[in-house]
């Protein structure tokens, strides 16, 4: 009696299985995919010997696609420093730091978008990636910059995705792109205590950050205009943003000088080009900022900073040796127009970077080299790396961030902090 | 709807009508030419994976979707093509885009876009010895050469493996190319290659390629191709699958707004 009540039940199981079948069918080919785990370990090269990163990720990516044109798009991450555990992160704010790393980027990427016809959309949290250049940002400042590694992340991981909504479309020749972004988030800073952290430049006890009001008062608005013309791929931008970084007002209160950090507006118009020429591929990103704040040495009349105009850009161009051998060359200039005695910033600075790019064993071993010159300071950025493919799903990497140079400048600061490192990664 | 580049050793990519005239009396260059001008539809979608083994036999596995439209002239463009990247996983969503031109002199524009930037990076298109994604296929394998860029000479007419044959040698006329020549066997019926082999240089063998065809929609187009690097023991597989011409595939998909989107399962 019993047997036959649980093979009614199993057949019953069964059939409603069946029933439903087919739903998990159609839902299990509208989803997809994808995602690695991974280890990057770090060692300080110089004293003291540490591991200033234990770094392990979970990255998962998943696609829902209602239809062809549409879809649902989100990206999580799990994450744990082991360093944070065995270095000596005493004060509070490193502290909370450490505590909030682990969750703070569980939701990091999420977005619905489409396309109707020639018009496209995206709406959610994302990267915007606009530019040319290699190793540096121009006009790719659409999304903060996370500089827990100071410049030395990769750019997807470093970039902070905003909440904002993208719409692309096609006037004529012209590819259009406009951008809203209700969404002002800052740069974030290394945490306190850790060896990519900025020192405060002055010894005045600092304010809490005085940032965008919440509403339209924060919104940020970019408009980019790109086409193809004779050969060449050319864009112009506008973007009408929030400087990421804080500007730093000295003030006096009650007898006191203070520091005041404070986001302000700035404009940025861009322009960029590419073509191809057998194997040559010249390029060029030019951003103009219209009302940036420069630090000054402060005086009666100056809070420490001053508003300036600046052209920051770069021309180069790909060569492509041969199969095994692809280099890029860089001229990277900045030019603060007006210059003021006692402006922190050379009135120019140049940078020089070139880099390498190979690969052996049909693509399976790919060692690369990127080498910056911080020509203003005498100091050089190096940095070569080795991927090897064990499997289509293990990769193994091998690198070392090198800075040489006096102990000054943006790069120079950090010239003790030499790493080399390992990574990791399981793709699947 | 005549393509103007030919190979002899390209995936899905190549079509030839069933039933074209031939004679006795052709040369090597008629041979290749005919071969160049078949129909070959208007538009073409395809899936390949490329199955990678090292001399020790160890394998890597790529696969990909095409998709390719012919614009028989229209505002100087020859052809378009996407390829997406659907496995292995770390460069899921890699997209890349070619656009070719009637002016056999131009050079084609590539662009990549690769997910782990979330960039569209052009690329120079003169890399046509080039590797293509660590196979043992140049880019010139896959079908970038043109008729031209070779002197075609018919060799004989035999059966080999059976198979009533053209034997065809291309010398390169540029004599710095990568290959001092080919030789290439046609089948007579239906005038599709199942064999070439490739000379370094030197004029030492460096290649064989093998291809067995398969009938879609009234045309023969390659199931699976099969090179051999015999300096290196490193070869390469493509198998080709769900093949289909003529979908009226969009201009905006062979674009780079496009291709920064990847494509859906």
């Amino acid at each position: 009696m019993s047997t036959f009540f649980i093979g009614d039940f199993i057949s019953a199981a069964e059939n409603e299985i069946s029933q439903i079948n087919p739903v998990i069918e159609m839902f299990k080919d509208k989803f997809e995919t994808n995602g690695y785990l991974e280890n990057e370990t770090a060692h300080r090269v110089n004293a003291p010997h540490i591991f200033p990163k234990v770094h392990n990720l979970f990255q998962l990516e998943t696609w829902f696609n209602f239809s062809d044109e549409f879809s649902l798009y989100g990206l999580t991450w799990l994450k744990y420093d082991a360093a944070y555990e065995s270095n000596n992160y005493s004060d509070e704010a490193s502290r909370e730091y450490k505590t909030n790393f682990k969750t703070k980027d569980i939701l990091r990427e999420l977005y619905v978008e489409g396309s109707i016809s020639d018009l496209s959309f995206r709406l959610g949290r994302q990267q915007v990636i606009w530019g040319e250049a290699v190793g540096l940002k121009i006009t790719d400042i659409i999304n903060p910059q996370d500089l827990r590694e100071f410049i030395l992340d990769d750019f997807i991981d470093s970039r902070v995705p905003l909440w904002m909504l993208k719409l692309e479309y096609s006037l004529g020749k012209y590819d259009i792109e406009n951008l809203f972004i209700p969404d002002f988030e800052p740069d974030r800073p290394a945490e306190t205590g850790s060896e990519w952290s900025l020192p405060s430049p002055f010894s005045y006890p600092q304010q809490a950050i005085s940032k965008p009001g919440d509403g339209f008062e924060s919104t940020e608005i970019g408009l980019r205009l790109s086409r193809f013309l004779g050969g060449w791929d050319i864009s112009s931008s506008y973007f009408y943003t929030w400087d990421d970084s804080p500007a730093l007002h000295i003030k006096e209160e009650k007898s006191e000088k203070k520091v005041f950090p404070e986001h302000h507006r700035h404009h940025t118009l861009g322009f960029t080009f590419n073509n191809a020429f057998g194997k040559w591929v010249p390029q060029g990103e030019f951003a103009f900022n219209v009302g940036k704040f420069f630090r000054i040495e402060e005086t009666e009349v100056a809070e420490g900073v001053t508003r300036k105009n600046n052209l920051f850009y770069m021309t180069g161009a790909d060569y492509t040796v041969n199969d095994n051998l692809l280099v890029n060359g860089q001229f990277i200039q900045q030019i603060i127009f007006n210059y003021e005695e006692g402006m922190i910033d050379d009135e120019i600075e140049n940078i020089f970077s070139i880099f390498f790019q190979s690969n052996f064993m049909n693509e399976t071993l790919k060692p690369d080299l990127l080498i910056l010159y911080d020509a203003n300071d005498g100091v050089f950025l190096i940095r070569p790396k080795a991927a090897y493919d064990l499997t289509d799903k293990i990769k193994l990497t091998l690198g070392a961030d090198i800075i040489e140079g006096e102990a000054k400048g943006f790069i120079g600061q950090f010239n003790n902090n030499d790493r080399i490192y390992f990574e990791t990664k399981y793709s699947f | 709807m005549k393509r103007r580049t030919i190979s002899l050793v390209l995936l899905p990519f190549f079509i030839i009508p069933v039933s074209i005239a031939f004679s006795a009396e052709l040369s090597g260059l008629d041979i290749m030419t005919n071969v160049d001008q078949r129909e070959d539809g208007d538009d073409q979608i395809s899936e390949a994976v490329f199955t990678l083994i090292n001399k020790r036999g160890k394998k890597r596995i790529r696969k990909t979707i095409r998709y390719w439209k012919d614009y028989d002239g229209k505002n100087s463009f020859d052809e378009k093509t996407v390829i997406f990247f659907k496995s292995p996983p770390d460069v899921k969503n890699t997209g890349f885009l070619n656009w070719s031109y009637v002016d056999i002199k131009k050079d084609d524009d590539q662009w990549l876009y690769l997910p782990a930037l979330r960039k569209v990076r052009r690329i120079s298109s003169s890399g046509k010895e080039d590797s293509f994604m660590g196979t043992d296929f140049t880019f010139d394998d896959m079908g970038d050469r043109q008729v031209e860029e070779d002197t075609h000479n018919l060799l004989r007419s035999e059966i080999h493996e059976k198979i009533d044959s053209y034997v065809i040698e291309s010398v390169p006329v540029d004599k710095d190319y990568m290959y001092s020549k080919k030789v290439t066997w046609l089948e007579k019926n239906n005038w599709i290659d199942y064999k070439t082999m490739f000379y370094d240089r030197k004029g030492k063998i460096l290649k064989t390629l093998k291809t067995r065809w398969q009938m879609v929609q009234e045309v023969w187009v390659p199931e699976q191709m099969h090179m051999l690097n015999h300096q290196s023991g490193h070869q390469t597989t493509i198998d080709v699958s769900n093949v289909r011409f003529n979908n009226n595939i969009k201009d905006n998909l062979f674009s780079k707004k496009r291709i920064k989107r990847g494509i859906k399962k």
